[in-house]
């Protein structure tokens, strides 16, 4: 009797786990398209006022009624980070309203830490186990390698429909970087100056104005710059290695290269690939540390130093320039050390052309497993739209989160919202106060004369060199790092160099790399 | 005679007790200084440390990393303890439990399938499907996502511990299970009665190690949990290290942020909110980790 009842509650068990399951599904659709009936009687009653809004609200730009569905929907859109407390606060109000009235859809955010970004994440994990989500934002060398895994969506369809007023606003071109295969898939956001970057040299304009120098426009002036930094101050010249310091590079000859892979530049105008080791450039770099380690520039840390940014903490006189943007960047932080530091930031060799590698580094792709790609397009184009809204979504409600003095943003509250960085929009964007109006004279113009570089939108697929490239790479640590640190001679150690690289199988890695930036190439 | 052979020995004896405790006291001191380091660097200013390297007394006292851990983000912060509280406290409990069942099982002679539950044990142990098939598993089988059992199920058991426990179990003596039975009683009630609480010292280590690795798992949240209200005390530190590390190295990035924000301290400070709790309480359990360690390695 005991048997039986008890073999009797087990099957009764597990009939109702096998239910459990199906009933939460059939259950869950029913809500769900009860739910959705009621939302789409309200959507009918909202979108003939919201249509009225949106008119008004964009103003002269094309009211873009006909592209907004009809329908409510909602997308999951994956961000990296923490969303703030203002953040959520808006996301439940007015970030939504204006989503529901613009484009009849729902945003639903999750975030994940910083180091889910990139290939071999949670991300990717979450496309390969079909979990569903409909965008997250992406960069070129992640976008390459989904694309490779078959993780994400073809776009071409949604871009030239869904993104009316994007292109407006931004540079076809940055497609470009996201174009693989026959399809784009990707859609790029924001647009700042990016020519030339970590080709100026970042300085300290107080200690040039105190040795009384103007300029810096070649690599003499530039070891008469940090020589003299050195014996009033005591400051190094620099705690960057040259291989990695483009602006010394850029000094060094007349040719104009830039760098592709570990060890391998490409001559922009010849579109040959160098051999960086065997280089006059490598050669020039490589002295000129060790001269300046001779003369006690460089640290002899340099190698291995824990120190996060030795130039923000008066340790150093020069580091590598970003487009103009020291002034927010490197400012701030110096000031709490030296108050009265300024910084600028000079080209060397500044007759040499600019190039522009990047064009935006963050983007919008869709994984295979949605269906909603028209909306995130439509979500995008709204992030870009104009300056009412790119205002809205990076510093939040005026009045409440932010001022404006003088046309510029004065921020009262300091939570992240929408990342600035990602949304700026040198077209449309307003600054904040902190660029003053000679520094946005500059840098509105940054990009002009710079030229696309030739390598733009090339991404090396390293599988079939996977061995080779880590042999390099360690081969390149530890021989070629110490000489550009200035702690190891040319002439001594060169041979020694050259020789490992090529046992490291430096001319397979070369082949396969000249092989895919042929195709590349062809196909441009 | 006699005597000089005595003081002999203990003189060498004592040379030899005091090399030992020199020793052990080095060992001791170099065990604590890294952790000495993080507490005085926890409390210094950013811009000091940025300068000067770490330090054990800080150069310029100031309370800012845990003003900025603390601050803002307290309510948060007391959140992620909650979960983490309840999730060491609740896991801990259902692992002892489904682990001394399961080692309890092994133990028990007259149990005809002991051998197969020992390979699906052992096999696990060795061979992994990988992490894909985990995680569509929990995910889309045990629709684990945002779940509180997420953090507690995936964790619940741990082969190792479970042959632990059977050692443990095995120690005691198979007459008392016998008697038991003689008078009356089923398995149920001898593993209650008898088994459980004579095992306690291994219960209560095998407990110790679950608790520690629930107090310190930040996997789980990363891979199950995305409502922010959820995440657990490590995978919220985690989180913001990782944030914070992001906005420091970003160089084209912060267009506008004037913040300087605080990295090494703050990492440091993050350590020490993380830690201070399992130090606090360690010393109440150490007697149980020691003796649990040695009684399975001696038998009988």
């Amino acid at each position: 009797m005991k048997k039986k009842v008890i073999s009797m509650l087990l099957a009764a068990a597990l009939t109702m786990t096998a239910l459990a399951g199906c009933g939460n599904e059939a259950g869950g659709n029913a809500g769900s398209e009860a739910a959705k009936a009621e939302e789409t009687a309200q959507t009918a009653a909202e979108s003939a006022d919201g249509d009225a809004v949106s008119a008004e609200d964009v103003g002269e730009t094309v009211t873009d009624a006909s592209l907004r569905p009809e329908t409510l929907d909602t997308i999951k859109v994956v961000l990296f980070g923490e969303e703030s407390p203002r953040m959520q606060e808006l996301m439940e109000n007015e970030f939504q309203q204006v989503f529901i009235d613009e484009i009849n859809t729902k945003v639903e955010l999750m975030y994940l830490p910083w180091t889910e970004n990139g290939a071999g994440g949670k991300v990717d994990l979450m496309i390969a186990s079909g979990q569903e989500f409909d965008a997250c934002i992406v960069d070129p060398t992640w976008a390459a390698s989904s694309y490779s895994k078959g993780y994400l969506q073809d776009l071409s369809g949604v871009i030239d429909k869904y993104l009316p007023d994007w292109h407006e606003n931004m540079d076809a071109t940055a497609f470009e970087a996201y174009h693989f295969g026959d399809g784009v898939y990707a859609i790029p956001i924001g647009n700042k100056p990016t020519a030339g970057v970590f080709n100026t040299v970042c300085v300290r304009q107080d200690i040039m104005d105190e040795i009384g120098m103007t300029d810096i426009s070649t690599l003499e002036e530039l070891t008469e710059y940090v020589t003299k930094a050195k014996e009033l101050h005591g400051l190094y010249a620099t705690y960057e290695l040259s291989g990695n310091a483009p602006y010394i590079i850029r000094g060094t000859s007349d040719r104009n290269i830039t760098e592709l892979a570990t060890g391998l530049w490409i001559d922009q105008d010849t579109h040959e690939l160098i051999n960086f080791a065997e280089s006059p450039e490598f050669e020039a770099g490589v002295n000129l540390y060790n001269d300046w380690y001779a003369a006690g520039l460089i640290p002899k840390d340099i190698l291995t130093n824990t120190v996060t940014l030795p130039f923000q903490a008066n340790m150093s006189s020069i580091m590598r320039g970003t487009c103009g943007t020291t002034l927010i960047e490197n400012e701030p932080g110096l000031k709490t050390v030296v108050p009265e530091a300024k910084t600028a930031e000079y080209y060397i060799s500044p007759e040499k052309p600019i190039y522009k590698a990047t064009y935006e580094n963050t983007a919008f792709q869709v994984p295979v497993t949605s269906t909603k790609a028209d909306r995130v397009a439509l979500f995008v184009n709204l992030l870009q739209k104009n300056t009412e809204l790119a205002n809205l979504f990076a510093y939040g409600v005026e009045g409440t989160d932010y001022e404006l003095v003088d046309g510029k943003v004065s921020k009262i509250s300091t939570d992240e919202l929408f990342y600035e960085w990602m949304i700026y929009n040198v077209k449309i964007s307003s600054p904040t106060v902190a660029y003053t109006d000679e520094f946005m004279e500059v840098y509105k113009d940054w990009d002009e004369g710079a030229q696309p570089s030739v390598t733009f939108g090339f991404s090396i697929d390293y599988s079939p060199i996977k061995t080779e490239k880590a042999q390099i790479d360690s081969v390149w640590d530890e021989l070629a790092t110490p000489m550009m640190a200035g702690l190891k001679d040319y002439d001594s150690n060169i041979e020694e160099l050259k020789s490992q690289l090529k046992a490291a199988g430096w001319d397979t890695y070369v082949a396969e790399i000249q092989r895919q930036f042929d195709e590349f190439m062809a196909n441009k | 005679m006699k005597q000089k052979k005595k003081m002999k020995r203990s003189a060498s004896d004592r040379i030899l007790l005091i090399s030992f405790y020199i020793i052990i006291g080095l060992f001791a001191v170099i065990c604590l200084y890294p952790l000495l380091l993080a507490v005085g660097t926890s409390f210094s200013d950013e811009a000091s440390v940025t300068v000067n390297g770490y330090s054990v007394i800080p150069k310029k006292f100031s309370l800012e990393a845990y003003g900025m851990i603390l601050g803002s983000l307290g309510k948060n912060i007391l959140n992620a303890y909650m979960v983490t509280i309840a999730v060491t406290v609740i896991g801990t409990a259902v692992s002892v439990l489904v682990s001394a069942s399961f080692a309890y099982v092994l133990t028990v002679k007259d149990f005809k399938m002991r051998s197969v539950l020992n390979m699906f044990l052992y096999i696990p142990m060795i061979f992994s499907a990988g992490l894909l098939p985990w995680y569509i598993m929990c995910t889309k089988y045990y629709h684990l996502t945002d779940n509180f059992l997420a953090l507690i199920l995936p964790g619940c058991m741990n082969a190792f511990n479970v042959f632990l426990l059977r050692n443990f179990f095995k120690s005691i003596p198979d007459e008392l299970a016998e008697a038991a039975k003689i008078d009356g009683a089923n398995y149920l009630r001898i593993f209650r009665v008898i088994y459980f609480p004579l095992a306690k010292v291994g219960l209560v280590t095998v407990g110790l190690f679950y608790a520690l690795s629930y107090w310190n798992d930040y996997y789980l949240a990363l891979m199950f949990i995305n409502k922010q209200n959820m995440y657990p005390l490590q995978y919220y530190l985690y989180n913001m290290l990782a944030n914070v590390q992001f906005i420091a190295n970003q160089a084209n990035a912060s267009l506008g942020y004037n913040i300087n924000i605080p990295l090494e301290t703050t990492k440091m400070a993050t350590i020490c909110v993380t830690i201070g709790p399992i130090i606090l309480l360690y010393p109440f359990v150490q007697k149980y980790i020691t003796k649990g360690v040695i009684v399975g390695a001696v038998k009988g």
